[in-house]
């Protein structure tokens, strides 16, 4: 079991990695919201291999923990985005378009 | 999961820290930098379940509870604030 236990932890190491490389490497905030949401997949992925520990004490509260961040993961990620597009931020990515039409299409 | 094992997870999560203080500190839009702290809080709240399970204490998993919700609180404000210049009952559109 315990082997289990680490590789769903490098799972989530790998998945909290991306994120920042995402958050790095990534134009403008637009798409930069959808890199973060997989840094709270990866916290929850090391939340899940609470199970390895064998402890139902520390499953139960790490459950509780990983169904939380799993439910205020979309939330903030929305709450973010639409900020950003009530400020009127401007695209920076040559691919993308406003289907509102209200934020100028990127520079191409 | 070995001990040695955990220590380097650990590590590993705490190093993701400094570029994301670097966007933070020198991302040019403010709605980035909301984004940034925010992974800040959920990378951290991963940090300490795996300091739970080094130490076997189901304290810690309390303390990341606490920590997500304060995260999630510490991101809506700020996401609301520079939107609508309010927290409460600002005006939607601008």
């Amino acid at each position: 079991m315990s082997w289990l236990g680490g590789l769903v932890v490098v799972v989530g190491l790998v998945l909290a990695l991306a994120a920042v490389v995402g958050l790095v490497r990534l134009e403008d905030v637009y798409q930069r919201v959808q890199a973060a949401s997989l840094g709270y997949l990866g916290v929850t992925a090391i939340l899940l291999a609470s199970v390895a520990t064998g402890d139902g004490k520390i499953i139960a509260r790490a459950l509780l923990v990983a169904t939380f961040l799993l439910l205020s993961s979309p939330v903030a990620a929305h709450a973010i985005a639409r900020a950003a597009w009530l400020r009127r931020q401007a695209l920076r990515s040559k691919e993308a378009w406003d289907e509102t039409g209200d934020l100028a299409d990127p520079p191409r | 999961m070995s001990e040695l094992f955990l220590d380097a997870a650990v590590l590993a999560l705490g190093a993701c820290a400094g570029p994301i203080l670097h966007i933070v500190a020198r991302s040019d839009d403010i709605a980035t930098q909301v984004l940034a702290v925010d992974l800040l809080g959920v990378l951290l709240c991963g940090v300490v379940a795996l300091v739970c399970y080094l130490t076997g204490s189901v304290h810690y998993l309390d303390a990341a509870l606490v920590l997500a919700l304060l995260s999630f609180a510490g991101t809506l404000a700020p996401a609301r604030a520079i939107s609508t210049g309010r927290i409460f009952g600002g005006r939607e559109e601008r």
